[in-house]
């Protein structure tokens, strides 16, 4: 039944991870350690979640407060994410993420 | 000297009930009120029930444009989410101004069930508020409401207004509200079914209790924000409660009820509401908590605390 948060770095052409899972308390770590790498890989960095089952609030903060923090035009775009990622943003960052764009699955 | 002084009278809080007993009363104690704002340059929202909105709306006229108006059977369904979504993203919208708000949570619709919620609620509006230049005016029906509803709107605000004038409320105590209605949660039913989750089962928790959200019929977006509310509050009782949240899982002829018990204290009175940069440990789940689900209940006391959530069920929805 359980089962942890796989985190993978893309090894092709494009800059990001996929990961796998579930994010909640067990994973805010590793997905936080993840967020902080990856970020400072490029001007555009891909995140696949098309895996992940579930993001809670702190997983879904952690994220924003990423793509907050990156330089001027710089962004994270987001394949697949679960409907949890939607609807914490959607209450509460009603006006949007600047830096974060969703896509359909990858 | 002298300008701090004035400082202070303008950063306070007003916050009077209006007791109207008929349908003139109401435009009586509302219309100018509003009017007295707009002429000042205050930005106006009114916020009550739909049959109020609308008499207040033909009122108005053409200045009904320049106000906010909100159906608050719709934005304050769930009192816990007056305050941060309605009252304090109005005042955020204008900063430095003073804001005019009409607000009427408590309408004779409402239920036993929500009632503790409104009140709590009112109480809180003082503490929230408190220093900010923010003026609120909530009227109470007081042909239809009952007389524990108007002796509670006493205590909530400094200042009463009726037919017969303006005076300061004698029995203004926001703190006795507070602590009459943090009570126990009445007992949940034999049909209640009880499970626990910690770090190592919590995955298992959302599972559970999104299948039995499945089975009763709740639609998927509720299925989604059943998963979201049960996890954060599991997570607030895991990472701040104890380590175990206790989950208990039931229905009753409306609604889904969910809720999560752990040995925990919350000592903050504002959690839930306060804006999500301010939330701190329990607060930024619940602040989520209580936009999306209909109503939330707490009990909390240094043996532990209670957290109830409700959704109501597909069918109550066809009714509406």
């Amino acid at each position: 039944m359980h089962e942890p948060l796989r985190i993978t770095e893309y090894g092709d052409r494009r800059i990001g991870l996929r990961a796998a899972g579930e994010i909640d308390l067990n994973s805010h770590e590793a997905w936080a350690l993840a967020l902080r790498r990856v970020a400072r890989l490029g001007e555009e960095v891909h995140l696949d979640l098309s895996g992940v089952a579930f993001i809670d609030v702190r997983g879904t903060t952690l994220l924003v407060d990423a793509a907050a923090a990156l330089p001027d035009g710089h962004r994270v775009v987001v394949y697949g994410a679960p409907p949890a990622l939607h609807r914490v943003i959607q209450v509460l960052w009603p006006d949007g993420t600047a830096a974060i764009t969703f896509e359909g699955a990858q | 000297m002298n300008s701090a002084i004035v400082l202070e009278t303008e950063e306070r809080f007003e916050h009077p009930a209006l007791f109207y007993s008929s349908g003139d009363e109401y435009l009586n104690g509302t219309i100018p009120f509003i009017e007295g704002g707009l002429t000042a340059g205050e930005p106006v929202a009114v916020a009550v029930p739909e049959h109020n909105l609308e008499s207040v709306r033909r009122a108005l006229g053409a200045s009904a444009e320049r106000v906010l108006l909100v159906d608050m059977g719709e934005a304050g369904a769930n009192p816990g989410r007056i305050i941060p979504s309605v009252v304090r993203t109005f005042a955020d919208a204008h900063p430095g101004r003073r804001v005019r708000i009409i607000g009427e949570p408590v309408w004779p619709g409402r239920s036993e069930l929500e009632y503790p919620a409104c009140v709590q609620h009112e109480a809180l509006l003082n503490l929230a508020f408190n220093g900010r230049a923010v003026t609120k005016l909530c009227p109470y029906d007081a042909g239809e409401l009952g007389q524990r509803v108007l002796d509670d709107a006493r205590a909530t605000h400094p200042v009463l207004i009726d037919r017969t004038g303006r005076r300061p409320s004698d029995r203004y105590d926001p703190d006795r509200i507070l602590t009459d209605y943090n009570r126990p949660l009445e007992r949940p039913p034999r049909s209640a079914i009880e499970r626990a989750a910690d770090y190592a089962t919590l995955d298992n928790a959302r599972w559970f209790v999104t299948a039995y959200g499945r089975t009763v019929g709740l639609s998927a977006m509720q299925l989604i924000d059943l998963e979201i509310a049960v996890t954060e509050l599991l997570t607030n009782s895991i990472s701040h409660g104890g380590g175990l949240g206790t989950f208990r899982i039931w229905t009753d002829s409306r609604h889904l009820i969910c809720e999560v018990s752990d040995t925990g204290q919350i000592t903050d009175p504002l959690v839930g509401r306060r804006s999500a940069d301010d939330a701190q440990h329990y607060g930024r789940g619940l602040l989520l908590v209580n936009q999306i689900v209909d109503l939330v209940r707490m009990h909390t006391c240094p043996d532990g605390t209670t957290v109830r959530i409700y959704l109501r069920l597909p069918a109550q929805q066809l009714e509406d």
